[in-house]
């Protein structure tokens, strides 16, 4: 075996926190930890450190938080830390080329999608969204580009018919650390080499935002029930019932034509909606100021909300 | 010298392709008594907005058109048209101070003709108009391939794009954040008995009820408010900025959006701010002094990569292109007259220069904002469209709105009456750099 490596992790999310976990317990040592400056968060907007930071924190490890790592004095602050390797998971800042040659087997990262597949901000759910087969989660050497190095490990994991964002997520949170320590051990003893991408088969997965979770009735229903399950657990699809926002939790796919976003049919197995092509069974919802239930409880308390001819988000 | 005069000797330069408005005004209204001024600005304005609708009606009344020498007396009977039909001055006073002009001209022929033609249009005008009603041209009071290309690209928005391009523009405020919130500068109007209210889509946006000068405004000297349409405040936040960043500013010149998202993020690293011309830099430098804030100004072709950049790439780059400026027609009707149909491709080819040029400069992760003021599909949608489909490691972020219409790249907001003005915004991040080595 060889010798344990010196690492430096930089990461910020809970996804990348599970990775760190997986490092803490490994026979290497975590020098340091980098993680996004603390943001205001919830109610109150107080300062709230990130997943990693408080995971760190636990274990003792240091925290740095630079703003930026294009600054000369973050730069040497690194230097110093003389780190083998920087493992880093959905950092959340883009690395300049000399931090990337800094520490001696320079960096890795650990992204949850087969690359070149999705290269960018959220391409769990928009793996989901685009309905692939299969996800997984890619070890790369770092170079100067967005998730285009050279790739040195890849675990899959099929996509379900019924797997949303959280639910991939959580099954790639556990595949990857798995990966990331594989790859450590790999390139300790020099075994491992990398693949280079094929660019022209990337895709950018764009950040989610609220306004491409509004339901556009007008397209087709096959389509629409993969935005559900991508959008959940956030930012949650969404339409509006005179005039008042409801949010769409699940949904599957249903029978019947009409009208985009018209209402066709209400019993206890769900909402049918009329798409562009064919029709979505809405199956569980929030409505404004309450729970999110399932479609059964809200038809026995206020099936009058919900009789057919209506149209959703007019 | 009289406010009729000076808009007609304004105008004649435009009708003449020599000048826009804007730099042939100023030195007229320099000799018009100072009551006047405002008269004289509103017959120019006034004449070139309305000049497709009113040149038509000239052209009925009009034995033959004008000789190119004698633009003068046609941009003087554009301004007695224009009164008679879109001010509340007396047809009476009209006719005769601007048939009084003529003198000045030294075209004693021209006297009688500007008699003769604008008492027939007091008589037939309006007939005449009810009978040009039937051609779009006529009635949006555009010139024909501008109104075709509208219709167009805009099926269903074109006659209120048009609509709103003969309206008058509101006046628009940008607060600046660091020195404290719209809302309180909102309650300081209030307190000066001046009416305003917050913009719908930009965070920092006020739009007062009605237009005043802007020197009178509180704080306006210190820096507190700058005067900015609601679409081109959208620019700073959709550059997402964070502190450390270094930032292009391509086309800069007057140095509104560069003063802006040095408000918008007071932690960049840098902001290059480039434009073709050093007298142009002159009002970018003026705006920075005003509202104290730091950028390095550079005057050179932005294409001219090997001329201006020290090889240092940029985290983010705003290429507000040179363009038809289709979308701002309601702040300067001219462009009515000053632009041509073979303008515009030769505009797309410019601008797609500018993005090849430019994406060099960009970092791999950095994010590239393109702009326009312009509401023409080939100068936007269809230049992205081709930039995407020749640059690999380009790809296209979604701007998520509310404002504006999803185009199949980037995003285009129409000019809305009492609304923002045309603008054009597409964002890019390269992901990889185009030549892998």
């Amino acid at each position: 075996m060889t010798e344990p490596l010196r690492l430096v992790f930089a990461g910020t999310p809970e996804f990348a926190a599970e990775h760190l976990k997986a490092l803490l317990d490994s026979r290497h040592q975590v020098i340091a930890v980098y993680t996004q400056p603390d943001r205001p968060a919830g109610r109150g907007q107080k300062l709230m450190p990130s997943p990693v930071k408080q995971l760190a924190l636990t274990h003792g490890v240091p925290v740095l938080q630079p703003p930026t790592l294009r600054d000369p004095a973050a730069q040497e602050e690194l230097r110093a830390l003389g780190a083998d390797l920087m493992v880093v998971v959905a950092y959340g800042l883009i690395l300049p080329q000399v931090v990337l040659d800094t520490p001696r087997l320079g960096c890795i990262n650990s992204h949850a999608s087969l690359l070149p597949r999705w290269r960018g901000a959220a391409p769990i759910q928009r793996a989901v969204q685009a309905g692939d087969a299969e996800s997984g989660v890619t070890v790369m050497q770092m170079e100067a580009g967005l998730d285009t190095g050279p790739m040195l490990l890849k675990v899959t994991t099929p996509i379900a018919a019924t797997d949303t964002g959280g639910s991939l997520h959580d099954r790639l949170a556990q595949l990857g650390p798995k990966a990331v320590l594989e790859a450590i051990e790999g390139l300790a003893a020099g075994t491992l080499e990398g693949e280079v991408q094929d660019d022209t088969l990337a895709n950018y997965a764009h950040k989610l935002n609220k306004d491409e979770a509004r339901l556009d009735w007008s397209r087709p229903a096959v389509e629409l029930e993969r935005l559900v399950r991508a959008f959940n657990p956030w930012p949650i699809c969404h339409s509006s019932l005179d005039g008042e926002p409801v949010k769409v939790l699940s949904a599957a796919p249903g029978e019947g034509k009409g009208q985009p976003g018209q209402i066709l049919a209400a019993s206890k197995e769900g909402l049918t909606v009329a798409c562009g092509d064919g029709a979505l069974l809405l199956t569980r919802l929030q409505l404004p100021g309450g729970k999110p239930l399932n479609f059964a409880d809200l038809y026995n308390s206020r099936r009058e909300q919900f009789t057919a001819g209506k149209v959703l988000g007019a | 010298m009289n406010p009729r005069l000076a808009a007609a000797r304004a105008l004649a330069a435009v009708l003449s392709g020599k000048a826009s408005l804007g730099g042939s005004l100023p030195p007229q209204l320099d000799k018009v008594d100072p009551r006047d001024r405002a008269l004289a600005q509103d017959l120019a304005f006034g004449a070139a907005r309305w000049q497709p609708r009113l040149a038509m009606l000239a052209e009925r009344l009009l034995q033959k058109p004008f000789k190119a020498a004698d633009r003068d007396v046609e941009a003087l009977l554009l301004v007695g048209l224009y009164q008679l039909f879109y001010t509340r001055i007396p047809a009476h006073a009209a006719i005769g101070e601007t048939v009084g002009c003529s003198e000045k001209l030294k075209k004693p022929w021209a006297k009688g003709l500007l008699n003769a033609v604008l008492r027939n249009a007091q008589r037939q005008g309006e007939a005449i108009f009810a009978e040009l009603e039937r051609d779009p041209a006529a009635r949006t009071a555009h010139p024909r391939w501008l109104q075709k290309a509208l219709k167009a690209a805009w099926p269903e928005h074109w006659e209120a794009v048009c609509a709103a391009n003969n309206a008058h523009p509101p006046l628009i405020l940008r607060v600046n954040r660091r020195h404290g919130s719209r809302d309180a500068y909102l309650a300081e109007l209030e307190q000066a008995g001046i009416k305003a209210e917050p913009c719908s889509y930009s965070r920092d946006g006020i739009r007062l009820a009605e237009a005043c000068d802007v020197k009178t405004l509180p704080g306006f000297a210190e820096g507190r408010v700058s005067v900015q349409d609601e679409a081109a405040q959208l620019a700073a936040d959709l550059l997402e900025l964070a502190p450390g960043q270094r930032v292009l500013d391509a086309c800069c010149a007057p140095g509104g959006k560069t003063c802006h998202l040095l408000e918008a993020e007071p932690g960049l690293a840098e902001v290059v701010a480039v434009d073709l011309e050093e007298s142009r830099l002159v009002r970018v430098r003026e705006n920075l002094q005003r509202l104290g804030l730091e950028a390095r100004l550079i005057a050179a072709d932005g294409r001219d990569t090997a001329r201006w950049w020290d090889g240092k790439p940029f985290q983010r780059i705003l290429l507000d292109a040179p363009c038809s400026a289709t979308g701002v027609i309601r702040r300067h009707p001219d462009i009515k007259l000053t632009r041509k149909q073979e303008d515009i491709p030769a505009l797309a080819q410019l601008q797609g220069e500018l993005l090849d040029a430019l994406w060099q400069t960009l970092e791999v992760g950095g994010v590239l904002l393109y702009a326009t003021c312009s509401t023409l599909p080939m100068e936007n949608s269809d230049n992205i469209a081709a930039f995407l489909a020749r640059t690999p490691g380009a790809r296209e972020l979604d701007i998520p709105g509310p404002y504006g219409l999803k185009q199949p790249h980037g995003r285009q907001l129409l000019a809305q009456e009492d609304g923002h003005d045309g603008f054009y915004y597409a964002k890019l991040i390269k992901i990889a750099a185009s030549a892998r080595g």
